[in-house]
């Protein structure tokens, strides 16, 4: 994937609903219920594997396909930190035609870069 | 680069090879600190993160490295091949209702799990530890089959412990699943026997029915591995290990973290071979059912079952002196020759066999390891076909609906959970696989014995 955004923050928002394209039809998901999740990581491109990875986990063991993600980030002492609100709904196999089954989120050509008052990263699913 | 590398392709594979970045790939897992021998990689290598995909790597014991990327996220994902007492005019006319019946009984697809078997934590400990064993002793399969997996169905020095409670909960529910992408269960019949003696010590005919099952470790693999890497990243800087490529991260064997990687790995390796074993029993049970016959008159019986992401102990001959090496296989198969202690019994004679799944419309292969690739691979072969297109291009190319009917044209019936996914799996989507058989055959990594034909598939 890569993605564009005028934000740091937008850009990991970006992030989680390319992870949802990946696996559905974002279009086709609901966003009925509210999900905090906070994260901390010394480095950007590590909270970004660690946000996406969480969702992907959430996704696996709750079933929760993600239609909207709110986050903030911010950098910290120790690194950096993500605090967000991802809405959503539970994976319904009459509505969410699954396209492919992400198995992680790796670390191949990840960058994370800013200028000219926009972010750019490419992250790389394993599928 | 320590060493060389070395690609084994003819000119037609190399003109798609040359095309994506896999040979570069090769160059930098020949950057790693005790590699052995060479940066080997197989006639369907492709373009992977880290390693390539089709990519074989020992490294020594007291300066060598263990890299997650060198097994990749589906960790022991794998193909196991069960032979039966059925020939191909008594099941064509219930095949449909045996396909049905596996559809049924082994769940496919995201977010499948089975309500049959949803396990306790002590219970998925016993799976992590005791793998494919663990599921006999349960009554799903027999003791023989044991004899049949490679490494006998359980890795030894797995540690639960260094699981994560989150990969063990992605486990949980899904022992026994086929899961998504190119994992199949396909019912098959013996199309061609190349070389009858072998062909028979392996128990396969020409017209026979078999069964071949393509799955791995699931979320909980994927989850070790995405946990594992993380630490790798920082193991790198700790041991101050110099690397072309972040995703190739690794850490010494003899280190802490490559301890806990490697007791992870075989963790959710023996999780592996027991979801392969559980859904085997499921297959034989679909057989009898759909058939109306009792499951031992199937004569469903375990051929083999190859891992084909692995690393593991092994030892060589290197320099005229017994060697243990940690192999890295990442889409290559072990295959051992005639006369090793670790091939069964029952095929010593002829070379353990080699499983090379092909696309769900063509054909797949049955080898037999050789001692050439003993001495020239680390007793490696290739592990599939390898795609030529990617899944994206699939989809586009094809609708998804068109493809259930093509391949019943072809005399395959198909049940998917997605038919965005078997757009994705058409046989075009793929190399031809007997391009890829006939380079490994020709370099005497191991022999053709036999080639299945589909006919019918379930999918995720």
């Amino acid at each position: 994937m890569s993605l564009q955004a005028r934000s740091v923050a937008e850009l990991f928002g970006e992030a989680a609903m390319a992870l949802t394209e990946t696996i559905t039809d974002p279009v086709s998901v609901r966003a009925d219920s509210p999900h905090p999740v906070e994260i901390a990581a010394a480095g950007l491109d590590d909270l970004l594997v660690d946000w996406l990875g969480e969702l992907l986990y959430r996704f696996e063991v709750q079933n929760l396909l993600v239609a909207r993600a709110d986050v903030a980030v911010s950098q910290t002492s120790g690194g950096w930190s993500l605090l967000a609100v991802v809405w959503g709904e539970p994976f319904d196999q009459g509505r969410h035609s699954i396209k492919v089954l992400v198995k992680g989120i790796t670390y191949h050509r990840l960058s994370i870069t800013e200028g000219a008052g926009q972010w750019q990263t490419d992250v790389v699913f394993d599928i | 680069m320590r060493v060389d590398g070395l690609v084994y392709a003819d000119e037609k594979l190399m003109r798609d090879i040359r095309g994506d970045e896999s040979l570069q790939q090769v160059r930098n897992v020949a950057h790693l600190p005790g590699i052995v021998g060479a940066s080997l990689a197989m006639p369907d290598i492709h373009w992977g993160y880290g390693f390539p995909i089709g990519g074989v790597a020992a490294t020594r014991l007291d300066d060598g490295v263990v890299s997650p990327g060198g097994v990749g996220y589906d960790i022991n994902c794998g193909v196991r091949l069960l032979r039966s007492g059925l020939q191909r005019e008594a099941v064509a006319p219930k095949l449909e209702a045996v396909v049905a019946e596996m559809y049924r009984r082994v769940p496919t697809g995201v977010g499948a799990h089975r309500r049959d078997l949803k396990l306790t934590a002590g219970d998925l400990r016993g799976v992590m530890e005791r793998g494919a064993a663990w599921a006999v002793e349960r009554g799903l399969g027999d003791r023989a089959d044991l004899e049949r997996i490679e490494e006998g169905g359980c890795l030894p020095g797995a540690d639960p412990d260094l699981v994560s409670g989150r990969a063990g909960e992605r486990g949980q529910s899904q022992l026994g699943t086929l899961g998504s992408g190119n994992h199949f269960a396909e019912v098959q019949y013996v199309s061609e026997v190349y070389d009858p003696a072998v062909a028979a010590a392996f128990g396969l005919r020409a017209g026979q029915v078999t069964v071949m099952i393509h799955s791995g470790s699931r979320g909980l693999g994927h989850q070790v591995c995405q946990d594992h890497l993380r630490v790798m990243v920082g193991a790198v800087r700790k041991y101050g290990i110099d690397l072309p490529d972040r995703q190739l991260a690794c850490a010494p064997l003899d280190s802490p973290e490559g301890r806990a990687y490697l007791a992870a790995m075989a963790a959710a390796a023996n999780f592996a071979f027991a979801n392969r074993q559980v859904m085997a029993h499921h297959v034989r049970e679909s057989f009898a059912s759909a058939l109306g016959i009792r499951a031992d008159r199937t004569g469903l019986e375990l051929l083999y079952d190859v891992c084909h992401n692995i690393a593991k102990f092994e030892t060589f001959n290197i320099e005229a002196r017994e060697t243990r090496l940690c192999v890295h296989r990442k889409g290559a198969t072990r295959a051992y020759p005639p006369g090793h202690p670790e091939t069964p019994a029952a095929y010593r004679a002829v070379g353990q066999p080699v499983l090379i799944p092909g696309d769900m419309g063509r054909y797949s292969y049955v080898l037999a390891g050789t001692a050439r690739a003993f001495t020239e691979t680390f007793g490696s072969a290739c592990h599939g076909a390898g795609r030529q297109m990617s899944r994206g291009e699939a989809r586009r190319v094809k609708r998804e609906g068109s493809v259930f009917a093509e391949m019943a044209a072809r005399g395959v019936h198909v049940m998917a959970a997605g038919a965005a996914t078997v757009a994705e799996e058409m046989p075009e989507a793929y190399k031809d696989v007997a391009d890829v058989v006939g380079v490994v055959h020709g370099a005497g990594l191991a022999t053709r014995v036999a080639q299945l034909k589909p006919l019918g598939v379930i999918k995720g």
